[in-house]
């Protein structure tokens, strides 16, 4: 066979995630970035000597050290750490000027245009590192931001970027102190930007010298919940086809009223959407719903007037 | 017992966090006083009405398109943004949380539902913010009134062409996943709105009557 055929029904699994851990300096977030499996960092901010577990690394001057990454040039590494994502984006902005002129607006910044390219040359190099099998895990320091009267922290990223890192990360976390801890926040909050997958909650960062795998197990969750939410939502689906057919090909009330029965045990969205489909059908076929029962019933003859609606 | 929908809730949080909704706004849209739709609104309106096959088709300067409301949208792109919209169309669901003086029913209404995801979708003339709804309480009330763990958000940017055709410039997508603390977000917003209503002597407005 030439190509092969995932069915509609078959679970697609997610084998590779982009994830984006922020926080200050100093709190150790390229020590983190190593406890990933088999790590290979991008060190953009040229600090990751201080990082005292400190793995493969290459010391990136220029968006060419990511553009060359070849396939055999990452083989035997499973998670490809960006340190930072913001001058990794930096970078990429003084190569696309390069490139075109028309990518720029003067003093270095990009231009409308040259936020599109960015864009997508970013999305495009994320695929292309997953196509890879790699994780990739992009490092950022933090930004404050005024909305209303609050601040909040975000991650350091360029302009436009930082929605286009949002958007392509599976995961995002705040980490800072807490107290003596240091935390990852990966449940969004009023001060900070995160997103939550896994249901991960605020996690305690551990001694990473001790728990050496920490990010692995970190990431090997948000694998975990998503492929689950996945397979999750296949049997979901499979239980309201089987429930719309019912709905749609019921010609009167009793079996109409079996199929409503047969939605009892559905999702709450699925049932909501039971519920229109049942309207819908129950108006096709000039039926009513008997209040107190519940039931739908056929329409009453004219004169009559029990307590239903349509 | 309060009522009100996923869209007064987000605009009371835009009212204290952005500064586009006016103290008269805010109490107009409490007042439920009906306002002239802007044309970007019309647009969208037009956009989904499009996605829902309720347009017509047709032949414009060569090309084929799907006639909505008066907008000629690109047939192709129409196709496009479908294969981003998942599940049932235009689903109601509602949610009752607890605020103070007692539970507040918060109704909305899903663009596509799916067993486990609500996809929403969004057009503008400007190009797509992956983040500008992130805060935004319309979606949280989603995941809880539909008991959804994802809601996505299908940023769309239309162009006029000119040969009068809108044409998709742009198409993103955005997941937002539920986390533990939402509901209490939603309470949140909720009472806030309450206590707005009250302050303002509209709390009358969001008696629920039904």
């Amino acid at each position: 066979m030439a190509i092969t055929i995932t069915k509609a029904s078959d679970p697609i699994r997610v084998e590779h995630v982009v994830g984006l851990i922020y926080g200050d300096p100093g709190l150790g977030k390229s020590t983190l970035g190593f406890t990933a499996e088999a790590p290979l960092c991008l060190d953009f901010d040229m600090g990751v000597h201080r990082a005292s577990n400190r793995k493969d690394t290459v010391r990136a001057t220029s968006w060419k050290d990511c553009e060359n990454i070849a396939r055999e040039d990452v083989a035997g590494y499973s998670a490809l750490l960006v340190d930072t994502v913001g001058r990794m984006l930096d970078a990429l902005s003084v190569q696309l000027i390069r490139d075109d002129s028309k990518n720029g607006q003067g003093g270095g910044a990009l231009s409308l245009k040259g936020y599109g390219v960015l864009k997508i040359r970013f999305a495009a190099w994320l695929n292309l590192m997953r196509s890879f099998g790699l994780d990739v895990v992009l490092l950022a320091h933090t930004n404050e931001k005024k909305r209303g009267d609050d601040i909040i922290w975000r991650p350091d990223i360029q302009g436009g970027s930082l929605g286009e890192v949002y958007k392509c990360a599976e995961f995002v976390g705040y980490m800072h102190k807490a107290g003596r801890d240091r935390v990852i926040e990966f449940e969004p909050g009023d001060g900070w930007l995160a997103k939550n997958p896994a249901n991960l909650g605020t996690v305690t960062v551990p001694d990473m010298h001790v728990e050496t795998g920490f990010l692995a197990g970190l990431i090997t969750t948000v694998k975990a919940s998503i492929n689950e939410q996945t397979e999750e939502a296949r049997v979901a689906n499979l239980e309201l086809d089987a429930v719309r057919f019912a709905i749609e090909t019921a010609d009167d009330a009793a079996l109409l009223n079996e199929a409503v029965e047969g939605a009892s045990e559905l999702s709450t969205a699925a049932k909501a959407i039971a519920r229109k489909l049942v309207m819908a059908r129950a108006k096709a076929l000039g039926l009513v719903l008997d209040k107190e029962t519940k039931r739908y019933m056929d329409a009453p003859a004219e004169g009559e007037a029990p307590d239903v609606e349509s | 017992m309060w009522r009100a929908n996923a869209s007064l809730v987000e605009s009371c949080r835009l009212f204290y966090e952005a500064d586009f909704i006016t103290e008269s706004d805010m109490d107009a849209r409490i007042k439920r006083e009906p306002f002239p739709p802007s044309p970007e609104m019309l647009l969208g309106t037009a956009f989904h009405a499009a996605c829902e096959g309720t347009g017509t088709t047709d032949r414009v300067d060569g090309q084929n398109v799907i006639v909505s409301d008066g907008h000629a949208f690109s047939a192709t792109d129409i196709a496009a943004t479908l294969d981003h919209l998942e599940g049932e169309p235009e689903v109601p669901g509602e949610v009752v949380v607890m605020v103070q003086g007692g539970p507040m029913r918060i109704t909305c209404r899903a663009d596509y539902l799916s067993p486990y995801m609500v996809t929403e979708l969004k057009t503008s003339a400007k190009p797509p913010d992956p983040l500008k709804h992130e805060p935004s309480m319309q979606w949280r009330v989603y995941a809880l009134a539909y008991g959804v763990t994802r809601v996505r958000y299908v940023l769309v940017q239309l162009a006029q062409h000119h040969s009068g055709i809108y044409v998709v410039r742009d198409c993103q997508p955005v997941m937002h996943y539920r986390y533990r603390e939402l509901a209490r977000d939603v309470r949140i917003a909720a009472e806030r709105l309450v206590d707005y209503a009250q302050t303002r002597g509209l709390a009358g407005y969001l008696e629920d009557r039904s």
